[in-house]
């Protein structure tokens, strides 16, 4: 590697005090954390306090052979491949009107990517407005027909409510990523394709989006790791797990089992589980975007 | 095979002050091989995209086969493109990529396959269509590039600088190919490129363009013959034809430079006219009542270029190869009057001397 690009500093002990806030930040919110999350899952924690006992895997083996666990596991992947399906989807539709139509606006790009920048209980406030089952948008459905749209007790529109929540949030972050992505086609291939006789549509369909490939594996993993973690405070503000456990995503059944079921180290050991699992599909997405997917 | 008719086409970018494209009209006949030939940004290339319907016409109208195209998308107007980049689409093999058009077409999936063939074979492709685009040289790429233009048998072929970005070997050789293709497919072909000996060898009519307007167009040797203004006679030619300053002189019967002896004229001009005196470096006579002194000589092997300095005037000429010719040597040149191109010094025409009553003209011989 190229020397010349190495900062030379003469004394040891500045480097270290540069970076040592950095390290701190690190280790005390996130480091800290995660080891005492790690001890607590081994042991049993008294619910008021005043001392532990280990108990080995056992918090595990009681958390996977809970079936309200399995239930909030399977209600969590549906949840992360629908938020990311129409994540995509949309920001997807969105990027490539933008492509063809405002070449370049700027403006426009940054504006889009306001709504990644609201706090997602703030998105949750909103939205449970927009679809509360009596003054809504979709308040007239009950008109014509009572029952017919109530998220507070039907669990299924529950859910399709926070996945429309959170798509929403994730389509502004998409977008951005999706019309950088097309903006790098060569011109000359989106023009040699409309010389082959391609409309537009089909200039889309064969050659934007398998070049996208790459752009949207990335965004693929990146949505289904934010749907599994930050979709706490959406489900904390706009259905708060129910109806009758129907929205209880892992990560909120940690929180509820933890801090309202007072069962510290079930929750730590759910929390082990779901770390894994965003290490595993971190670990996914260095191992293959990186590797395949390029044809260059 | 389509003739292609512009009748004061323009284009003029949003903005811009000045038109890229400046009322262009052109006749090309059916089946012709057409090079636009210019300097970089003249427009030529905008011209072409205006045609391939990637760029809209904003003045004028285009016509392929008589239809007018302004409006068409490009996939109806029957031009197939060459792109200087090859443009090939790099997630699909060589054989995909041909086939593209087809399949946009909507072809039956054996006869797609069938006709890929059938150009992959005339192009010497046919053991690479497994492969990708990226794994293949300049010359194979531009070859896949073409096919995918040949394979939906277009109507107009157009070129956008197709091998500026090869080696020169490998340029002369698709040129040779491209004129064969041309004979053996029979559509019309226009090729835009900034290299004249391209141009020269390329086409049947050749179109050469500055700033947006046509300067002239005819055949390759006839315009190299008699170029009508002094931009193409300074552009065409390698090395470029020598252009000097002066004014008529001694009753319009000669053109006075900045110094030495007068150089006779093949006729007569209005006496005291500024204009530049022309003549290309093959042309220039040795041993003549100008004289030079030698700066520079550039041996090609089947001849020499000398670059000398006649009576203060630079001037190149051809030598050939033997015999001294080294710096700083003393030369007697002459310029032939019937090789001599006169151009008006203000409006850069081509300015043909009146021809000398036949009396004058046996006593002036």
């Amino acid at each position: 590697m190229s020397n010349t690009r190495r900062a030379l500093f003469r004394s040891t002990w500045l480097p270290w005090a540069l970076v040592l806030p950095q390290l701190l930040i690190i280790f005390v919110f996130f480091y800290w954390p995660t080891g005492e999350a790690l001890y607590w899952a081994f042991t049993l924690e008294q619910p008021w306090g005043g001392g532990n006992a280990w108990v080995g895997w056992q918090n595990f083996v009681s958390v996977f052979s809970s079936a309200g666990y399995w239930h909030s596991v399977r209600i969590s992947i549906l949840y992360a491949v629908a938020t990311t399906v129409l994540a995509i989807g949309v920001a997807l539709l969105l990027a490539l009107f933008v492509d063809r139509e405002v070449k370049g606006s700027r403006g426009y790009r940054l504006a889009a990517i306001w709504p990644y920048a609201i706090a997602a209980p703030a998105i949750g406030i909103v939205f449970r407005f927009v679809f509360d089952p009596r003054s809504g948008v979709f308040a007239f459905l009950n008109q014509a027909s009572p029952g017919m749209w109530d998220p507070t007790l039907n669990g299924n529109h529950a859910m399709t409510m926070l996945v429309l929540a959170g798509a929403w949030q994730l389509v502004s972050y998409n977008f951005v990523f999706l019309l950088a992505g097309l903006q790098s086609v060569p011109r000359a291939l989106v023009e040699a394709s409309a010389m082959d006789g391609a409309g537009p549509l089909r200039r889309m369909w064969d050659l934007q989006v398998p070049l996208l490939a790459p752009t949207l594996f990335f965004l693929a993993i990146i949505n289904m790791t934010d749907s599994f973690t930050h979709s706490f405070a959406l489900v904390d503000v706009m259905t708060s797990g129910g109806p009758a456990r129907s929205t209880d995503l892992m990560v909120y059944k940690i929180y509820s089992d933890g801090f309202k079921g007072l069962d510290y180290s079930g929750a730590a050991a759910q929390s082990i589980v779901l770390m894994l699992l965003v290490v595993g599909m971190t670990f996914l997405q260095f191992r293959f975007v990186e590797r395949k997917l390029h044809y260059k | 095979m389509a003739a292609i008719v512009l009748d004061r086409v323009s284009k003029t970018y949003p903005g811009a002050a000045r038109p890229s494209v400046d009322g262009v009209s052109l006749d090309l006949p059916e089946g012709a091989f057409v090079v636009v030939l210019g300097p970089s940004g003249c427009g030529k290339s905008t011209l072409l995209r205006m045609l391939a319907g990637l760029e809209t016409i904003t003045g004028g109208e285009a016509r392929i086969a008589g239809r007018r195209v302004n409006e068409l998308e490009p996939k109806d107007r029957g031009c197939a493109m060459v792109f200087q980049n090859y443009a090939l689409y790099p997630h699909m093999s060589v054989a995909e990529n041909i086939g593209y058009p087809l399949k946009v077409a909507g072809v039956p999936r054996a006869e797609r396959a069938a006709r890929v063939r059938a150009v992959a074979e005339s192009l010497a492709l046919s053991e690479h269509l497994a492969r990708r685009p990226a794994q293949l040289s300049g010359g194979q790429r531009q070859r896949v590039a073409i096919g995918r233009a040949m394979v939906r048998a277009p109507r107009v072929f157009l070129f956008d600088e197709p091998l500026s970005n090869l080696d020169a070997t490998l340029r002369v050789q698709m040129r040779a190919e491209l004129r064969r293709l041309h004979e053996k497919l029979g559509a019309t072909s226009l090729l835009v490129t900034h290299d004249q000996v391209e141009a020269m060898t390329l086409a049947d009519i050749l179109v050469v363009m500055q700033a947006g307007r046509v300067e002239q167009v005819g055949a390759p040797r006839a315009v190299y013959d008699r170029p009508e203004t002094r931009f193409v006679a300074g552009f065409l030619g390698s090395p470029p034809m020598n252009l000097m300053p002066g004014r008529v002189a001694e009753g319009g019967a000669a053109v006075a430079l900045e110094n030495g002896p007068p150089v006779p004229l093949p006729g007569r001009l209005p006496e005291g006219l500024p204009v530049v005196l022309g003549i290309r470096p093959e042309h220039v006579a040795a041993g003549g009542p100008h004289t030079a002194v030698v700066e520079m000589v550039e041996d090609l092997g089947s001849g020499r270029v000398v670059h000398a300095r006649m009576q203060g005037v630079p001037v190149v000429l051809h030598a050939p190869a033997e015999g001294r010719m080294q710096r700083g040597q003393a030369l007697h040149l002459g310029l032939p009057a019937a090789r001599l191109h006169v151009f008006e010094a203000e409006s850069g025409r081509r300015r043909e001397p009146e021809p000398l009553p036949a009396t004058q003209a046996a006593l002036a011989g």
